[in-house]
């Protein structure tokens, strides 16, 4: 009876556990399953020989390791600055800024790169306006081009970035900067010695984030992605809904890869996290 | 057997022993205290009674009958805790009238009560108001109220006051006090105020680690602290090895440490040894402190064996304003202000 | 005493220029006849008209908000009854609710569509029929939303307590989590459900890997018309974007209502 009455308390957890695993747990590991069998359903290792070895899979993943981690670096750099730039400006100032990044920040996905192929696309507005004057800095733009992804793929980062971080930087006291100062440190040396010790999991945290966001991004891509410019997310998802033969075990293997490439950035960024923690 | 009974109470959270055999009893419409510092097991045990803690080990009885295994729904027990307790999604008369509508009372009756006991809390006006609305002294005044309209068998106060201001508390106290006469509900009130405990109680049962240290009248308490711990806890007792004691003073106390209230020390200008059996010392006044209308002094005494002892004495400023730091005075204590501890 | 500082606002300004440029250009771009030179050669809304007339835009565009009714449904209450436990029961399990709810933020879009689709999509139960599976996608999609919105809102009060102080009332514990707790995670329901709308309506990557030409809102919409006249499309964008800003708009106006209600 007792026992009876303890397991119907545990009962209401279940459905919350149950969709967790029919729809996160579950689908994972009959991806990593799927990924060491043949088409014939032979256990093997060929799909992931295959992407060792074909260079389209090689272009992909260095060029979606590229995207992911300059936007990510850069994004975290430029969100870092706008972060403290906004605590240093004034109430109203301050408003106006947060309703951008608000706004901005539910500007994604697809809508996006329909609006950065209208500004900079073939016939761009952008390249035609500064041509039109004179400035030709746009001409050799191509915004297919893994370079011009970039451009969109920082687009994203920064008010997701900045938004993630701010609540930290609020966090650093005014008294504190004030204590500091009053003991004779410059801002720099303050940042380096509380600031950023302070903010420091905020930031590993918004770069975990930044990186796994880049990596799987698709929507903003899709459209924008030829055959020249192979980018991994949009490589595997042809492979489960192409129009052509799909390749489930091929693409379950590259996905694999991807996650791999995901959890060693955010284990590196966790492990960070705990170091700095511990020093303080 | 009292109205309430503890027996032999045992508590462990895992391997911490938190109540050590507890014996306690509440008489019929007193208010009792629970006296300690945190952590002392004082408010495991008003849970045990509530029933929001199970026993380890014991019983408690209540009007003569066993409910240690009682539903807390069934024990008919009212209780207060420290603050932010009301339902912030009900207004005052909501939170009120909660636990009537639970024992399906009619819409009348309900209403009737509900207006009773807001009057007799004082706070009539604020019928329809939101707790969030409400200062914190309000708000433990509507606990209170949603806590004795269900005339209840006990009403316990779980250190409803910790999280008021000073001035507010005072009021509250002898509000509450007030209120409890009234109805003369039988209340178990938790603290580790000892001056709140002074003021509220017929009785304080003074907590240590899981056991009762002592228990009794306010000023039996205060008077007669029995253990170092009572006399630590209770007041600004001067607190000496009675070996020491002995040393300066020439007596022969047996005891193993003894007691002295600050206030009981009684300044003069010449030896008095032997007036009236009194005990007289050579004091030097090292500093000196106003607290109001009391003067408390910073003591020195040397004893002929160069025992050196500070000790505070507490004077009013009328009396004994007259003395200066530095200069040498003499101390006379009755040898009945001597408390002998165990 | 403070010193006026020039630099935070330059940077600010072009940030918020190169934000705030490519959405302003689109929406202008929707109005225009032609743009070739240094201005607009002329404005139209002929553009808008069309998108109008065209009978499958206002379909698609209630399909993206109408498919999100029910993942808010079922994630509230999952995520309510678990909390139900972890609070009365077993505090220690809330860390592992959290650590379920918050791992959307990481594993999304492409990263939750594919694992599912491959492993449903022969399947003859009714989780082989792609709008099931788009329902169920879209209720792990919104977890973090549901659960920081209840979890925001019980932060400022003392469940174990409340319910403490209900059952010495006589009431039972789920009479008291119903009567008590429930009610106060409401209003953060409603701030959740709304911001879990607006992601589901931005979501083009889910919708077109599980549910493909079956089911079209307005993203699929808009990817279909990449071949048509830029304008056209600008339109398309520029409505999206107003329909989520209204949504998320809808959910600040709400928060802030809210908040100074509390305060007063």
């Amino acid at each position: 009876m007792k026992k009876l009455q303890n397991i119907s308390k545990w009962l209401t957890a279940v459905p919350l556990l149950l969709l967790a695993f029919m729809f996160i747990a579950f689908p994972l590991f009959g991806m990593i399953r799927d990924s060491f069998l043949s088409t014939e359903g032979s256990v093997t290792l060929a799909n992931y020989m295959e992407i060792m070895s074909k260079p389209v899979y090689h272009s992909a993943i260095r060029n979606s390791l590229y995207l992911s981690f300059l936007s990510t670096v850069i994004g975290l750099a430029v969100s870092f600055l706008m972060a403290l730039s906004i605590t240093q400006i004034g109430e109203r100032s301050q408003g106006i800024v947060q309703s951008i990044l608000n706004m901005t920040s539910n500007f994604a996905g697809l809508p996006l790169s329909f609006a950065f192929v209208v500004i900079l696309g073939n016939s761009g507005i952008l390249i035609a306006f500064l041509s039109s004057i004179g400035i030709g800095i746009l001409e050799n733009f191509n915004l297919y081009s893994v370079d011009g992804l970039l451009l969109l793929f920082i687009y994203f980062q920064l008010p997701l970035g900045t938004l993630m971080l701010l609540p930290a930087f609020q966090g650093v006291k005014a008294e504190w900067k004030e204590a500091a100062e009053l003991m004779g440190a410059s801002p720099f040396y303050f940042w380096i010695k509380v600031g950023i010790p302070v903010i420091f999991s905020s930031l590993a945290d918004t770069c975990s984030l930044l990186f796994a966001n880049a990596l799987t991004a698709y929507a903003t891509i899709v459209m924008l992605v030829t055959t020249n410019v192979p980018i991994l997310a949009v490589k595997i998802t042809s492979m489960f809904t192409g129009e052509m033969a799909q390749q489930k075990e091929l693409g379950s293997a590259l996905s694999i890869v991807m996650l791999l490439i995901m959890f060693a950035v955010i284990c590196i960024c966790n492990i960070l996290k705990k170091s700095v923690g511990k020093e303080r | 057997m009292k109205y309430i009974q503890f027996e032999n109470i045992h508590k462990y959270f895992g391997e911490n022993h938190v109540l050590k055999g507890i014996n306690l009893g509440v008489e019929e419409g007193e208010l009792a205290t629970l006296l300690g510092p945190s952590g002392c097991g004082k408010s495991t045990l008003l849970r045990c009674l509530a029933g929001l803690e199970t026993v380890s080990e014991g019983k408690i009885y209540l009007d003569g009958s066993d409910i240690t295994q009682t539903d807390p729904r069934k024990r008919n027990i009212g209780m207060v805790f420290q603050q932010y307790s009301l339902f912030p999604n009900m207004n005052v008369a909501k939170n009120i009238a909660f636990g009537l509508h639970i024992q399906k009372k009619s819409r009348e009756e309900i209403e009737k009560k509900v207006n009773d006991v807001l009057e007799m809390v004082g706070l009539s006006d604020k019928k329809t108001q939101f707790p969030r609305q409400l200062s914190g002294g309000q708000q433990q005044r509507v606990a209170l109220a949603r806590a004795i309209v269900m005339e209840p068998k006990v009403l316990l106060l779980d250190e409803p006051l910790s999280a008021i201001d000073a001035l507010l508390r005072k009021n509250l106290q002898t509000e509450i006090r007030r209120i409890q006469k009234e109805l003369n509900i039988t209340t178990i009130f938790v603290t580790h105020d000892q001056e709140e405990a002074m003021v509220m109680s017929d009785t304080i049962h003074l907590f240590n680690q899981g056991n009762v240290e002592q228990s009794g009248k306010p000023d039996e308490i205060y008077s007669k602290p029995r253990t170092y711990f009572a006399a630590h806890f209770i007041g600004r007792y001067n607190i000496l090895d009675s070996q020491v004691f002995n040393n300066i003073s020439g007596t022969a106390f047996d005891a193993d440490k003894i007691a002295i209230r600050p206030e009981s020390l009684i300044f003069s200008e010449e030896d008095k040894t032997g007036e009236n059996g009194m005990i007289s010392m050579k004091a030097e006044i090292l500093s000196q402190t106003i607290r109001g209308n009391i003067i408390s002094y910073r003591l020195k005494v040397e004893s002929p064996k160069k025992d050196i002892v500070e000790l505070n004495a507490d004077c009013l400023f009328e009396t004994n304003g007259k003395y200066k730091t530095g200069s040498n005075i003499y101390i006379n204590i009755k040898p009945d202000d001597v408390i002998l501890l165990n | 005493m403070k010193k006026a500082k020039i630099l935070p606002y330059i940077i600010l300004f072009i940030a918020c220029l190169y934000l705030v440029l490519p959405l302003a250009v689109t929406v202008i771009y929707s109005f225009v006849t032609g743009w070739t030179e240094i201005l607009p050669d002329g404005f139209t809304i002929k553009y808008y008209l069309q998108l109008f007339d065209d009978r499958r835009f206002w379909p698609s565009m209630f399909r993206g908000i109408i498919i999100s009714i029910i993942p808010i449904l079922i994630s509230s209450t999952v995520v309510i009854l678990a909390l139900y436990t972890s609070i009365l029961y077993c505090p220690k399990l809330d860390r592992l609710i959290q650590g379920i709810c918050m791992l959307p933020n990481i594993l999304k879009g492409i990263v939750l569509a594919i694992p599912v689709l491959s492993l449903y999509a022969g399947s003859d139960s009714f989780l082989g029929n792609r709008i099931v599976m788009l329902t169920f996608v879209y209720c792990i999609v919104i977890l973090p939303f549901v659960y920081q919105g209840i979890r925001n809102n019980l932060r400022a009060v003392n469940v174990v307590q409340l319910i403490e102080a209900a059952q010495m009332l006589g009431a039972g514990k789920l009479y008291a989590f119903i009567k008590v707790v429930v009610p106060n995670m409401l209003s953060g329901i409603m701030v959740s459900s709304l911001l879990s709308m607006s992601a589901i309506f931005g979501d083009f990557a889910i919708v077109k890997i599980i549910a493909g030409s079956k089911y079209i809102t307005a993203q699929q919409l808009l990817y279909n018309s990449k071949n048509l006249l830029l304008q056209y499309q600008s339109a398309i964008v520029s409505i999206m974007f107003v329909s989520t800003l209204l949504i998320s708009g809808a959910a600040f106006a709400y928060q802030n209502y809210k908040t100074k209600k509390d305060m007063q």
